[in-house]
C-alpha cells in the first residue's frame, strides 16, 4: 500500500475528498513532527508509540582500512507497535 | 519527555482546518485505523511526510532459557519495522543535524583514558567522575593535537581534585561541580537535556530551592530517579548516583561500561563499608551540624522538592493546555476579526456605493430638471411663439379675407350700382332713345349676352379640353413607359418630340441611333408600335426624352 492508496482509502472511510483528506494527514503529520522536535513522545491507542530515541556516538572501524570513524550522537524516530498489533500479525 | 495522544494531535486539524472537534478526533482515529489494517493486509504502508511501515517476518532461532539454562527455540514472528521518511528523519534529528561521523587521526590513542579507567578502579570516586567526564569530552573535539591539550587538561583537572581532596573540600561536591563544568563544554554544541543531569543531583543535595527556582523544563522529569536513590540509600551513594547519569554520555571510550560497572561496584562496596569518610562529605555537604539527622533531612527534602516538582509540572501542563486554549481563542478571535473586517469594508463599500448611486440620481435629476427647463423654455416658447404667430397671421388672414370679402362686396355692390347705373342710364338712353334705338340696344344686349355667352361656353370648352388632354398625355406615356426596358432605363417617355419620313433603305435601329444615339432603340420602338420593318416614306415618331432624376 503505497501513499496514494493509502490516502484512498482513507478518504474513502472518512469521506473527505482525497486532497483534503492528503492536507490534512499531512497537518496530523506536521503536529507529530512539532511534538517530536520537543522530544514528546507520540501514543496512538491501539496501534503503538512513536518516541524519539538518541543514539549515542560511537566509533566505528572500517575492516577493510582499519580507519576509525567516530559517529556523531543522533535522535532517531522510533515506533513500538502496540502488543494487540503483534498479536494479530502473528495471529494472520 | 511527555506523551501526547492523538487528541492533541486532533487539535493541529480543528487550528487549521475548523474541523469540528470529535470529526478531527474521528479522522486521526481512522488514519491509524487505515494504517494498521494496510499493515495487515499488504504488510507494507507507506504515509508521506511520516514513513514506511513494513512487516519483516523473523526467522525462529534457537537460545538458551535465562532461569533454567536450557537450550529453547523462540519461534519467528512477524515484526513490524517503521523506517522515518527522510524528511521526518532530519527533522527529528535537527538538534544534532550539525554533526557529521569524522574519521579519527591514527595518532590518538585511548590507553591515557584507559589507564585513567585503571586508576579509576583502584582510587577514589571523584577521580573516577572527573576522568568519565573527560573521556566525554575528549572524543567530541576529536583532534589529536587538540586532545594532547586535553589529556594534559585531563591530568590538571585531576590535580585539582586531588587538591581539593588534600584541602578537605567534601569529594562529592568537587566532582559533581566538575560534572557541571564539563558537561557544559560538551553540552554547549549540543543543547542537551542530560546536560542538566549530573547537576541535578548536586543541586538537589546542595540546595533544594535553587532547584525549584532554576529548574528548566526538560528537568522535570529527572529528578524523580535521583530521588528514588535517594531515599532508601545512605549517604554515601549519592556519589554513585552522580555517576550513572553521566555514564549515558560518556559511552565513547570501549571500556567505559566495564569501567562503570566496576566504578558502581566499588562505590557500592564503599557504601557497604559505610565509611566514616560518608559522614564527613554529608557534614560538608549539607553544611549541617547534625550528621545523623542529615539522611532523613535530605530525603525529606528531596520528598519536598519533588513534590514541588511534580506541582510545577502540573501546573506547567495546565499552562500548556491554557496556552492550547488561547492559541485556539486567538485564532477564533483571528477569524472573527477577519470577518468583521471583511463585513466592515463590505458596509464602507455599500455605502460608498449607494452614495455613488445617490449622486448620479442627484445628477440625472438634475440633468433631468435643467433638461426640462431648457425644453419649456425653447420649444415651450418657440411653439408658444409659432402659436402666436400664427395666430396673427390667422388673425391677418382672417382680416384680409374680411377685408377681401368686404372689398369683393363693396366691389360687388359698386359694381351692382355702376349695373344699375348702367340700367338706370341704359333706362334713361332707352327712355330717352326708347324710340330710336330701342331694338338696337337689345339687340346689343343680346349680342354682347350672346358673345358672353359663347365665351363662356368656349372657356368652359377649353377647360374641359385641357384635363383630357392631360389624361391622354399621362396614358400615353404610361403606355409608352409600361416597356421593361424604358421602365428600368434611364429615361423617360413624355411625349412625341416629332415625326421623321422613313428613307430607303433605312432602320428603326438606324433612325434611333441617327436620332437619338447608340442603344436608344427601345424608345423608337415603344413609340412606334408594332413596326418593324420600314418601307420608304413610312413616319416615324421620335419619342421626346427625359432623364430619370436620381431620387
Amino acid at each position: 500500500m503505497n501513499n496514494r492508496e493509502y490516502i484512498a482509502e482513507l478518504a474513502q472511510q472518512s469521506g473527505y475528498t482525497q486532497t483534503d483528506t492528503q492536507k490534512m494527514v499531512a497537518a496530523v503529520i506536521e503536529q507529530m513532527g512539532n511534538s517530536f522536535e520537543e522530544g514528546n513522545s507520540v501514543l496512538i491507542p491501539n496501534f503503538g508509540t512513536f518516541e524519539v530515541k538518541k543514539r549515542l556516538e560511537r566509533i566505528i572501524v572500517n575492516p577493510g582500512t582499519q580507519q576509525r570513524m567516530l559517529v556523531p550522537p543522533k535522535l532517531v524516530l522510533n515506533f513500538r507497535p502496540k502488543e494487540s498489533v503483534k498479536d494479530k500479525l502473528n495471529k494472520a | 519527555m511527555s506523551k501526547i495522544g492523538f487528541k492533541e494531535l486532533s487539535l493541529a486539524l480543528v487550528d487549521k482546518y475548523g474541523l469540528e472537534r470529535e470529526a478531527a478526533e474521528q479522522f486521526v482515529e481512522k488514519m491509524f485505523d487505515v494504517l494498521s489494517k494496510g499493515i495487515e493486509t499488504d504488510r507494507q504502508v507507506k504515509v508521506k511526510g511520516l514513513g514506511t511501515f513494513k512487516v519483516v517476518p523473523v526467522a525462529s532461532r534457537k537460545s538458551v532459557d535465562v532461569n533454567t539454562g536450557e537450550p529453547i527455540v523462540i519461534e519467528g514472528r512477524d515484526k513490524v519495522s517503521f523506517t522515518p521518511d527522510s524528511a521526518m528523519r532530519e527533522l527529528v534529528n535537527r538538534p544534532f543535524s550539525q554533526f557529521e561521523t569524522v574519521p579519527i587521526n591514527d595518532g590518538v590513542d585511548f590507553t591515557a583514558i584507559d589507564e585513567h579507567f585503571a586508576n579509576v578502579e583502584e582510587g577514589t570516586e571523584d577521580i573516577i567522575m572527573t576522568d568519565n567526564d573527560e573521556t566525554v569530552t575528549e572524543p567530541i573535539t576529536t583532534d589529536a593535537t587538540k586532545q594532547d591539550d586535553k589529556m594534559a587538561e585531563t591530568s590538571e583537572g585531576e590535580a585539582a581534585s586531588g587538591a581539593t581532596n588534600v584541602l578537605g573540600t567534601q569529594p562529592d561536591e568537587t566532582a559533581s561541580t566538575k560534572n557541571d563544568e564539563n558537561e557544559t563544554t560538551y553540552g554547549e554544541g549540543i543543547d542537551d537535556p542530560s546536560t542538566h543531569q549530573g547537576g541535578t543531583p548536586k543541586e538537589t543535595v546542595v540546595a533544594a530551592e535553587t532547584v525549584v527556582s532554576d529548574d528548566e523544563p526538560i528537568q522535570i522529569t529527572e529528578p524523580m530517579k535521583p530521588e528514588e536513590s535517594f531515599t532508601p540509600v545512605a549517604p554515601g551513594s549519592e556519589s554513585i548516583e552522580e555517576t550513572t547519569p553521566n555514564e549515558a554520555n560518556g559511552p565513547s571510550h570501549p571500556t567505559e561500561e566495564t569501567t562503570n560497572d566496576e566504578q558502581n561496584e566499588v562505590s557500592e562496596s564503599i557504601n557497604d563499608a559505610a565509611a566514616p569518610t560518608n559522614a564527613t562529605s554529608e557534614q560538608t555537604n549539607e553544611d549541617q551540624p547534625r550528621p545523623t539527622s542529615s539522611t532523613k533531612t535530605t530525603a525529606e527534602m528531596v520528598q519536598t522538592v519533588s513534590e514541588t516538582e511534580r506541582e510545577i509540572d502540573d501546573a506547567r501542563n495546565q499552562v500548556i493546555l491554557m496556552q492550547r486554549e488561547m492559541v485556539r481563542h486567538n485564532r477564533f478571535m483571528r477569524r472573527f476579526l477577519g470577518i468583521s473586517a471583511f463585513l466592515l469594508l463590505a458596509c464602507v463599500a455599500g455605502i460608498f456605493y449607494l452614495a455613488m448611486q445617490i449622486s448620479q440620481r442627484d445628477h440625472r435629476i438634475e440633468h433631468l430638471e435643467a433638461a426640462a427647463i431648457l425644453a419649456s423654455r425653447t420649444p415651450q416658447g418657440k411653439a408658444i411663439l409659432n402659436a402666436s404667430v400664427d395666430s396673427a397671421a390667422v388673425a391677418q388672414a382672417k382680416k384680409d379675407s374680411l377685408e377681401a370679402a368686404r372689398k369683393l362686396q363693396e366691389d360687388e355692390g359698386a359694381r351692382q350700382k355702376m349695373a344699375e347705373a348702367e340700367q338706370a342710364k341704359a333706362k334713361q338712353v332707352e327712355q330717352e332713345a326708347s324710340k330710336r334705338g330701342a331694338e338696337q340696344a337689345e339687340r346689343a344686349k343680346k349680342e354682347e349676352a350672346a358673345k358672353k355667352a359663347n365665351e363662356a361656353a368656349a372657356k368652359q370648352k377649353a377647360q374641359q379640353h385641357k384635363p383630357t388632354e392631360a389624361k391622354n398625355n399621362s396614358k400615353e406615356q404610361d403606355k409608352y413607359n409600361k416597356d421593361v426596358r424604358i421602365r428600368t432605363g434611364a429615361y423617360t417617355i413624355i411625349g412625341i418630340d416629332r415625326t421623321v419620313t422613313a428613307k430607303a433603305g433605312q432602320t428603326l435601329a438606324g433612325i434611333s441611333r441617327t436620332q437619338l444615339g447608340p442603344g436608344m432603340e427601345c424608345y423608337i420602338e415603344a413609340v412606334n408600335p408594332g413596326r418593324k420593318q420600314l418601307k420608304a416614306g413610312d413616319k416615324v415618331n421620335i419619342p421626346k426624352l427625359k432623364l430619370k432624376k436620381k431620387n
